[in-house]
């Protein structure tokens, strides 16, 4: 690298991620319809309307004071989601149907409790619709249905670990083979001579490994030229300056980890340019990956 | 209600309440995981304040609370920590930590 500053690389087509068939990595999966309404709704509450109501409904969130000889029980401007009896199941199922402001008694543990319901907020769930799906803000909830597939397959993040790491390795690959770019050739030789200065491979090494020299090498060189096509995939604006670098910094910092002066000094711009958007492309494939290997679950 | 914890606004964050400390990293797993549950957990229990801290991003944060694995959990009540938990909770277990420090 001459500068240091500029990426040359271009990208001249990049292949759509969503057209590539991930269907060999499929398993079959079998949803537990009670589980998938529980994550439904977990789901809609995110994005829930809450207004004030008049009277206490299973779920409601109710603000009450009680007095009681109980010691537990006195309490002053108290919230408890009514039904999930983190507080006390036995309280809060009398509550239903007590209205606002009310006060009467109600009995716990055999005991009387004195309550005085000062507030009740209800949450309206907003209906399943491309529109909610928008609102959502991720990009892989594209429609009403991508939100019924995304709550139903949930449950399934755990045994789906495996293959949706085999589908994203393939996925990546398929994108950057199906794309085109315009390669700087001083720039695959920097990325690839980077790659096998951090693996710092031996003879040794590719012994123990039980993989030739040359083809270990060549393995982990390719590694560094893939992660220039991850960079243009993942950033679409050309060319690559210091100023996108510097715009990129605090949200790397913000959300992926730490620059100080140090580091920064001891790395290259590119390499920095790199690992940002290749991982920031990786995430998102990683994340369609295990999203696509649930699509006939909406 | 969920809040993202910086150096400069954490021990302001603490002094709620009652307040769920997520200690986590982007490159854990089991972070993940229980970031769903917390993300639940504060919608279905709005009055449940939920501070999160990046130690990646914020290692001082770590450190200063020492912070060796992550997950990390502390249960906080005006700024005292009532207990402090290290790794994955079931949600069950999560629901059940928070109703005996938020209710007492």
């Amino acid at each position: 690298m001459e500068d240091g500053l500029t990426m040359r690389s271009r990208l001249v087509k990049a292949a759509d991620p969503w057209r590539v068939d991930l269907g060999a990595y499929k398993i079959p999966l079998a949803v537990d319809e009670a589980r998938a309404e529980k994550d439904t709704v977990n789901f809609l509450r995110r994005y829930a309307e809450t207004v004030e109501a008049e009277e206490v409904q299973d779920q409601d969130t109710a603000v009450i004071s009680c007095s009681s000889e109980l010691p537990r029980f006195n309490r002053k401007s108290l919230p408890l989601r009514v039904g999930v009896g983190l507080f006390s199941k036995e309280l809060e199922q009398q509550l239903i149907g007590w209205k606002k402001g009310q006060t009467g008694t109600v009995t716990v543990q055999g005991k009387l409790v004195t309550v005085t319901v000062e507030s009740v907020r209800r949450e309206i769930l907003p209906e399943i619709t491309d529109a909610l799906a928008a609102r959502t803000g991720n990009p892989l909830l594209r429609s009403a249905a991508d939100i019924r597939r995304w709550c139903r397959g949930n449950q399934f993040d755990d045994i789906l670990e495996g293959p949706a790491d085999e589908a994203f390795s393939y996925l990546m690959r398929a994108v950057a083979a199906a794309s085109v770019f315009e390669k700087d050739p001083d720039e695959v030789q920097y990325t690839r001579d980077l790659s096998l200065r951090q693996a710092n491979i031996t003879p040794e090494k590719a012994e123990e490994i039980g993989m030739p020299y040359e083809e270990l090498q060549e393995m982990i060189a390719g590694s560094g030229e893939a992660l220039i096509e991850m960079a243009l995939l993942g950033l679409h604006s050309h060319p690559r300056t210091m100023a996108d670098y510097e715009a990129w910094l605090p949200r790397f910092v913000r959300d992926g980890g730490p620059v100080d002066d140090a580091v920064r000094a001891a790395h290259p711009v590119l390499e920095y340019i790199l690992e940002i958007a290749a991982g920031d492309y990786m995430d998102e494939l990683e994340r369609m990956a295990l999203f696509r290997l649930k699509e006939d679950l909406a | 209600m969920i809040d993202f914890a910086t150096y400069e606004n954490y021990q302001q964050l603490l002094q709620q309440d009652f307040v769920v400390v997520d200690f986590f990293s982007e490159t854990c797993g089991p972070c993940k995981v229980l970031s769903r549950y917390l993300e639940e957990i504060a919608a279905e229990l709005p009055f449940v304040n939920i501070v999160k801290v990046n130690t990646t991003a914020w290692p001082k944060l770590g450190q200063e609370n020492e912070i060796d694995a992550v997950p990390t959990l502390f249960f906080v009540r005006n700024g005292e920590i009532l207990e402090r938990e290290v790794g994955l909770l079931s949600r069950d277990e999560l629901m059940e930590k928070i109703g005996t420090h938020y209710y007492g």
